[in-house]
């Protein structure tokens, strides 16, 4: 346990190191903020509720999950694809450790940097801007985070699944964008699934992606009876496991094709 | 006690092979030939603990592919693998824990990190007391002098220096066996004779089963008792240096130079050449000794100046490259 802290640890170091890159992600990500607020008010253009949510509710939602794609950034799938690729991947193998505990251990020290490097700033940066993003209560915000550190690990998941492929492959190519890219559109992260026709929300909530960013975020603003929040969390939950699941199969069955490049 | 088993051992390659050209890009979309290669073809051997084994080989021999499944990081086609009892492919864990790899061609320290952060990592992964582990880095510093890089960052550290660093680390938590693939890659005179000297010591302080990788032949004089030549995946010699030198060049040359122009015939030796007052004599280490040869030549005529020439280390082994791949076209 102390070695994948150590890890994490070595990561926020060298983060913190990096100053260029916090400043101009901050700007841009303030921008990117500024323009959905613009976007909701047009959107609303004085109309007091959209699917029972106010244009308040609404941009706190946009500037959380500005914050929360800060925190949300995985590391783990190019990782494994440059490590193939070098067979650098000989390397991580070659100490007493679970290599994708490491690289979560890794992922999660660069969550720990960005929070203090990133998602701080730009909290001030919204409050700044539009008013402090506030949640529905107290108990909404812990059981938000508490949804979120969950919709953390599915995201994670899903991104070494991912990384996985490159075993095989030894390139990612452009599937990183892409994955990221739908992941981005069906996970609630700019449009809430509200919004979307009945017919194709129905399709988006039977898929993991919306318990990453959909569910936390709607829990923060109130959007969800404490009933439904229970049955939700439960289903993230399910989720979470599952993908764990065949996350480990696979795993296992491709640690027998590993092979290690170079040398 | 043997330390180290090994048998059967392959390892299949899947290669793509694709067609040039433009035409050769469309075709590989819909057809792939793939090819098998046998980078390692049956090997079995076993090495008892303490040993220090040279395994050679010419390019693409298999030596590295070896040390890889050896060490767990790739899992052989077939065969078995038992490290102290335990399979690699099995408990990959419990066998690395006991284990210190070297890979000259790659590091195995954290380029963003001083050198010290990076030891001090490795002492959390192998759960090194603390009383140990500044025990172990003052006897490896002892050897290697690494006190005074251990705050540099690794990315501004020489060749030889890293060297030595990622030899330290591999020895950290003081692993009873060590794989080292061309420890010696690109070192100056000097940083190769610290690391020789560094590879001794560790074996004879700690018993650390040694099997080194090489191409540069003084490693393996000076070091290994023992050494595996592999060709093209399979083992063609195995044994001691001097048995491979006697078996493959059991000549030794004698140059004599006398005060006045001779010629002296000896029933062990052959006399290969005469000119004026050199003579030059082949004989077999197993025939006579040099000593001998001289004294009985020396109550014929006196002799001014000796020479003894042994076969070269790099001949020997070329011979035994070049015979290896002979036997199997
Ligand atoms: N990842 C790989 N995919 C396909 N073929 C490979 C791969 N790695 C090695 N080979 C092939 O396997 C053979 C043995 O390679 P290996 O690296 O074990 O050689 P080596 O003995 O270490 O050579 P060298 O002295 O040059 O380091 C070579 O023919 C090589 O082309
Ligand atoms: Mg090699």
């Amino acid at each position: 346990m102390k070695s994948y802290l150590f890890v994490s640890k070595i990561r926020i170091q060298t983060a913190l190191a990096y100053r260029f890159n916090v400043i101009s992600t901050i700007l841009i990500q303030c921008l990117i903020m500024y323009a959905m607020s613009c976007f909701w008010a047009a959107a609303y253009s004085g109309a007091e509720t959209v699917s029972g949510v106010s244009q308040r509710d609404m941009i706190t939602y946009t500037t959380i999950s500005v914050i929360m794609g800060n925190l949300l950034t995985m590391g783990v799938q190019n990782r494994i694809a440059r490590s193939v690729r070098t067979g650098s991947v000989a390397l991580d193998l070659l100490k007493p450790v679970n290599i994708y505990g490491i690289y979560l251990a890794e992922d999660l020290g660069d969550c720990a940097a960005a929070f203090f490097q990133k998602a701080i700033p730009l909290l001030l940066a919204g409050t700044v801007l539009f008013g402090f993003p506030m949640p529905a209560s107290a108990v909404h915000l812990l059981l938000f985070l508490f949804s979120f550190a969950i919709g953390y690990l599915i995201n994670w998941i899903l991104a070494a699944l991912l990384g996985l492929c490159a075993f095989k492959t030894l390139t990612l190519g452009p599937l990183v964008n892409a994955k990221g890219f739908i992941m981005k559109l069906l996970s609630g992260s700019i449009f809430p699934l509200w919004f979307f026709p009945a017919g194709f929300r129905r399709v988006l909530e039977a898929l993991p992606f919306m318990n990453i960013y959909q569910l936390p975020l709607g829990i923060y603003i109130g959007q969800y009876t404490m009933d439904d929040i229970m049955l939700r969390t439960a289903l993230q939950l399910f989720w979470c496991a599952a993908l764990w699941v065949l996350f480990d199969v696979l795993q296992k069955k491709m640690a027998a094709a590993i092979l290690i490049q170079g040398g | 006690m043997n330390i180290i088993e090994v048998s059967h051992l392959v390892k299949e390659y899947k290669k793509i092979k694709k067609e040039r050209g433009l035409r050769g890009a469309v075709k590989n979309l819909f057809v792939q030939n793939t090819e098998i290669v046998r980078a390692v073809d049956d090997i079995s051997f076993s090495i008892e603990k303490g040993d220090i084994v040279g395994y050679i080989g010419p390019n693409g021999a298999g030596k590295s592919t070896t040390v890889k499944m050896l060490s767990g990081i790739m899992r052989p086609t077939s065969g078995e693998i038992l490290i102290d009892g335990v399979s690699p492919q099995r408990d990959r864990k419990r066998v690395v824990r006991n284990l210190g790899v070297v890979f000259g061609q790659r590091s195995q320290l954290n380029w963003d990190l001083r050198l010290g952060e990076t030891f001090e990592l490795l002492k959390r992964i192998y759960q090194i007391e603390d009383k140990t582990y500044t025990e172990n880095l003052g006897t490896l510093n002892e050897i290697f002098q690494i006190d005074r890089f251990l705050d540099t960052p690794v990315r501004q550290l020489s060749l030889g220096q890293r060297m030595r660093g990622d030899l330290v680390a591999a020895m950290l938590h003081s692993p009873e066996v060590l794989f080292l693939d061309e420890p010696t890659i690109g070192l100056d005179v000097e940083a190769k004779y610290s690391v020789r000297k560094f590879i001794k010591e560790i074996n004879q302080r700690g018993k650390t089963t040694i099997i080194l990788t090489t191409h540069d032949l003084g490693d393996i004089q000076e070091l290994c008792q023992r050494v595996i030549i592999i060709n093209e995946g399979a083992i063609i010699e195995d044994g001691s240096l001097d048995e491979l030198i006697d078996k493959i060049a059991p000549y030794r040359h004698l140059i004599i130079d006398f005060y006045h122009p001779a010629a002296i015939p000896h029933p062990h030796a052959e006399l290969v050449s005469v000119s004026e007052a050199r003579s030059v004599y082949r004989f077999r280490k197993d025939e006579i000794t040099a000593a001998r040869l001289i004294e009985d030549i020396s109550h014929t005529a006196p002799i001014k100046e000796v020479g003894l020439e042994e076969a070269k280390i790099d001949d020997i082994i070329r011979t035994v490259y070049q015979q290896g791949s002979a036997g199997k076209a």
